[in-house]
Order: C-alpha cells, then sequence, then structure tokens
C-alpha cells in the first residue's frame, strides 16, 4: 500500500515539473516512515518479553532478603517489601506487555517506560546495577514522545513522519552515546594508566588481561575464554576495534550510510563478549539490529550489500586520512 | 558539503538552492557542524513547505535538553557509594586494564557449626551456597572489603546485611581477605603477590532462594 502510494506520490510530482531531488525526498522521507512506524512497533514488544523470560526472579523477592533498594522502588521499604515486592513484580510485566500492544497511545508508551523503570530497579536491588537494558531504558523514554498518528499506516503527514523521523534518530543518537561514553572512559583510562607508567589498552596483552581478570573475579567459565588469553596477542586488535567503533559511534550514529556497518560491528563485540567473558548483554543486540542493521535512514544497497560495505568502510572516520599517508609514502619512494 | 546558491529574479523558486538542502538532509554534516545538534540532523529538518515547525523545534530542544541531563547526573553520580544513580551511568565499562591490583576474596570457614576442611572461597563454594558465580555475590564481596578497608562501620553494615541475607547460606562464618595480584599471571599458575586476613564475619539467617541475575 505504501509503495502504491509513493509510486503516485512520485508521479504526481515528476508530471508537475517539480525536480526529481524533492520528489525524491518526499519519497524517501514517506519510506523511512514507514520503515521506523514498524521497527518501533517491533521495538515495545522486546521489554515485555525480556521480562516475561525472567519471570523465576519473583522467586528471590518474595522469599525473606535484603534487597538495597534503588530509588525508583525505595517506596516498597514503607510496605512489607515480600509482598508488596512480587506484586509490583507482576503489575510491571502485565504493564509492559499492554502498553506494547497499546503503544499507539502516549499514556502507553509512559506505561511501558515507567514499569521497565520499576521491573529493572526491583531486579537490580541485590548488589549489582546490571547495564544490559539501560539502553532500551532510555529508547522507551525518547519514544515516549511520538507524535499521535505515529502508527497510522500510510496517513501520517509530513509533519508527523518528520517528528517520528527525528526521534528514531533521537533513540540511534541515546544507543550511539553510551557506547561513544564507553569509548571515552576508555581513552580516559589509557591516558591515567600511561601517566601511571602501566599496561594500557594499547598494549597487546592488554585483551588477555581484561579476559583473565573476568573470569577469575567469578570463576565463571566462557566457551572462547582460555583459548582467547592463550592468544590474546592475535585478538588484541579485534579489542582497538571495538574501541574505535565506540569512540566514534556518535560519529558514525550521524551518518546514514555507515549505520549497519556499525549495528554489524556492535553486534559482533556483543557476541564475542558473551563467549570470551561470558558478559550477557544480548538484549542490546536487537536494540543495535531495529536502530542501526535495519535503520530506515541507510541507503539502499539494491542488491550489492558487499559494495556498499566496502564504500561505507572508506567512508570511515580516519580511514581516508590513513590512506593518504598509505599514499604520500609510495609516492615519496617512488621518487627515490 | 557545501551549498551553492544561484540568486535568480522573477524566475521561481530557486531550484538549485532547494536542492542543495535536500542534499544536506541526505548526507548529514561532520563533527565541525556542532556536537549536540548534529546526530538530530538525520532526520529531514522543517523547511518553507513545512507544517508545525514550532512543534518540532520544541521536540528538538526537548531531546537536546534531555541528552545534557542525563550526561550531568551521570557525570555527578561517580562520586556516590554505587557510582551511578539507577538509571544515569556514566558508561565507563572496563576502562582501566588489569594490572597488579587488589581484590576482596570471602573464604567459608564453617556452615551450620561445622568447620569446612579446604576453606573454599566463594566462587569455589558451589556445595554450599546457592550462587557461586554470581556477579551480585562478587559486587558485595568487594564493597564490603572497601568499606572494611575505608574503615565505614555504616557502610560494612549495610554491605555484611546484603551479603549475608543474599548469599550466604544461614549460620555461617567467613574470613574477608585482601589478596593482590596480576590477574595474568594468576591465570598462567602463579600465586597472589600478597594475601592478608582483614576480618571474620558471622552470619545467623539463611540466604534466599536463587533466582536468574545476569
Amino acid at each position: 500500500m505504501i509503495g502504491a502510494r509513493a509510486s503516485q506520490l512520485y508521479r504526481f510530482l515528476t508530471v508537475a515539473k517539480i525536480p526529481r531531488s524533492w520528489a525524491h525526498v518526499l519519497f524517501a522521507q514517506q519510506l523511512a516512515a514507514h520503515r521506523a512506524r514498524l521497527l518501533i512497533r517491533a521495538g515495545y514488544y522486546f521489554p515485555a518479553l525480556w521480562m516475561l523470560s525472567h519471570t523465576a526472579d519473583w522467586q528471590r523477592i518474595s522469599t525473606p532478603v535484603h534487597p538495597d533498594l534503588l530509588w525508583p522502588t525505595a517506596w516498597l521499604s514503607f510496605l512489607d517489601v515480600h509482598v508488596a515486592g512480587p506484586v509490583l513484580f507482576w503489575a510491571a510485566i502485565a504493564g509492559a506487555s499492554a502498553g506494547a500492544v497499546f503503544s499507539r497511545f502516549s499514556s502507553s508508551r509512559l506505561l511501558v517506560f515507567v514499569c521497565l523503570l520499576e521491573f529493572l530497579s526491583l531486579k537490580f536491588s541485590f548488589g549489582k546495577i546490571h547495564h544490559l537494558m539501560h539502553a532500551w531504558l532510555l529508547v522507551m523514554f525518547v519514544w515516549i514522545f511520538l507524535p499521535d498518528g505515529w502508527q497510522q499506516a500510510g496517513g501520517q503527514t509530513r509533519s508527523v513522519q518528520r517528528r517520528l523521523l527525528f526521534l528514531f534518530g533521537s533513540a540511534q543518537f541515546v544507543a550511539a552515546m553510551t557506547y561513544a561514553l564507553s569509548g571515552f572512559g576508555k581513552l580516559g583510562g589509557v591516558v591515567y594508566q600511561l601517566a601511571r607508567g602501566e599496561v594500557t589498552s594499547l598494549h597487546p596483552s592488554a585483551l588477555a588481561r581484561h579476559l583473565a581478570e573476568r573470569l577469575q573475579q567469578t570463576g565463571e567459565t566462557a566457551p572462547w575464554g582460555p583459548w582467547m588469553i592463550e592468544h590474546g596477542h592475535l585478538f588484541w586488535p579485534l579489542m582497538l576495534a571495538v574501541f574505535y567503533l565506540q569512540v566514534f559511534a556518535v560519529h558514525l550514529a550521524a551518518r546514514p550510510q555507515l549505520h549497519r556497518l556499525l549495528g554489524i560491528g556492535l553486534v559482533g563485540f556483543h557476541v564475542m563478549s558473551l563467549l570470551a567473558m561470558a558478559i550477557d548483554f544480548t538484549p542490546a543486540i536487537p536494540l543495535l539490529v531495529l536502530l542501526f542493521v535495519l535503520s530506515p535512514f541507510a541507503p539502499s544497497t539494491d542488491g550489492g550489500q558487499l559494495r556498499a560495505f566496502s564504500s561505507a568502510f572508506e567512508q570511515l572516520p580516519l580511514v581516508p586520512a590513513l590512506r593518504g599517508i598509505k599514499r604520500r609514502t609510495r609516492r615519496s619512494s617512488a621518487k627515490r | 558539503m557545501k551549498a551553492t546558491s544561484v540568486t535568480t529574479l522573477g524566475s521561481g523558486p530557486n531550484w538549485q538552492a532547494i536542492e542543495s538542502k535536500f542534499q544536506r538532509i541526505r548526507t548529514p554534516r561532520g563533527l565541525a557542524s556542532g556536537f549536540v545538534v548534529l546526530p538530530l540532523d538525520i532526520a529531514p529538518r522543517p523547511n518553507f513547505w513545512s507544517h508545525g515547525v514550532k512543534e518540532y523545534r520544541r521536540l528538538q530542544a526537548c531531546v537536546v535538553g534531555g541528552f545534557l541531563v542525563y550526561l550531568a547526573l551521570a557525570v555527578l553520580a561517580i562520586p556516590t557509594r554505587r557510582h551511578e544513580v539507577f538509571p544515569f551511568f556514566c558508561w565507563f565499562l572496563f576502562p582501566v586494564t588489569p594490572n597488579v591490583q587488589q581484590q576482596f576474596v570471602l573464604r567459608l570457614r564453617e556452615v551450620d557449626g561445622t568447620p569446612l576442611p579446604s576453606t573454599p572461597t566463594y566462587s569455589q563454594a558451589g556445595d554450599w551456597v546457592t550462587e557461586p558465580q554470581s556477579m551480585d555475590a562478587y559486587v558485595a564481596i568487594q564493597a564490603l572489603g572497601a568499606a572494611v578497608t575505608a574503615n565505614d562501620d555504616s557502610d560494612v553494615s549495610r554491605a555484611w546485611q546484603t551479603l549475608c541475607g543474599n548469599f550466604l547460606p544461614g549460620p555461617s562464618e567467613v574470613e574477608l581477605l585482601r589478596v593482590t595480584q596480576d590477574p595474568l599471571q594468576t591465570w598462567r599458575g602463579a600465586p597472589p603477590l600478597s594475601a592478608e586476613s582483614i576480618g571474620s564475619f558471622r552470619c545467623r539467617t539463611a540466604a534466599a532462594a536463587p533466582g536468574t541475575q545476569q
């Protein structure tokens, strides 16, 4: 339906002697809004599904425990936490599920955000605050502000399309910002450790050190961990690649032609950290796929995925500069 | 991409200028154009045919303001006990490469009044504790060690309550050790550089049933 409408619009505009670029932009906006709409609708189901997959946790809350309640659930301390905790737990799951079904209403989207906030707060009140769902929480917050009518297929006005795309782009920025902050943290760590004369991330043993420390913390086993520690020097360039992707995450998120590269790179990073370090950040994978791998802003590859990837690779930050250095070195050696 | 506009008087709209405007939509500008506004330029921006420009600008200001508030709170939360105020987090994950470092290790000495001959560490005590490889338990042990080192009684009490109430088997006695080691050398079989006992604790309550914390 959307395709037929878009081609009608395109014909009308070309017949009306409106320049091709203008029609192209309108068509691109409509198509991108259509894709963003589907992605957001699908995205709203993930938090509810994730919460449902953690229903076993209610036993922990309902038995005599000593939670160190985080502020969003601090009000539970005025009640009997062993009774009110499980009630909140199940209410949050029910609320997020209902909110996902009725995500066209802003009140439902607010409900999903609040339910996820309360659920995570309750779940992480027992020691460590895990960060695997933080990016989802931030994205759910941004999407509360979706305009009325964003879910109507083909019936959106240009203004609604624009606000929908803006909020999709903002969600991409939020997700990229979390990685960029992590990258800048590592950059600061390198400077700090260089000043102290310690081994930094720029040393080939850095990956092996990270893996060894992580696996010894809890005695957990990771399928590839021991092998990667022994061959740490071989895999260290991958760590540098992740470092690079994280530092430039916001820069890449602002370039639609690089969205797929960023998404696939970060998905690979999470898969590797699960296999090598037993760090389960799997909820971030569907978010990265929704926001970047299937980005509505990414240009069509027209079947030439490999060509698109190589062209995107050429546009990565620092790559043209490195090529320039290589060319100049070649020229100067040829002159000699 | 630099826009090149041609001024035409009385000959209809300036299509070249319009085209360059749309070109900018498809290929967002680089970092030099402004760090904060940059990511938001991905979406098509209002133009002279648009409606609702005011709402769009208001939305843009709200989102940019929200980002800045998040960043400010994430940075302000670093000095707090947990180094974050949920859900405001600075995202400094694995910022430094492990070198020779101190860690706190909990050894189980006695469970239900029976002394344990091997005095296993928490992560090796799978026969007595329900979640030996829990990251939550590891963080609680480190928090207890940090509180004991800092001599902060209220923090020691809070950390011990979390550890005893949630992770330790009921009536038990444990010993807290401060271990200095190079993680890579320890992984390869070298003994820790030093290990000293910094306290003993007795737990009188039973821990909760296991959850599925990740």
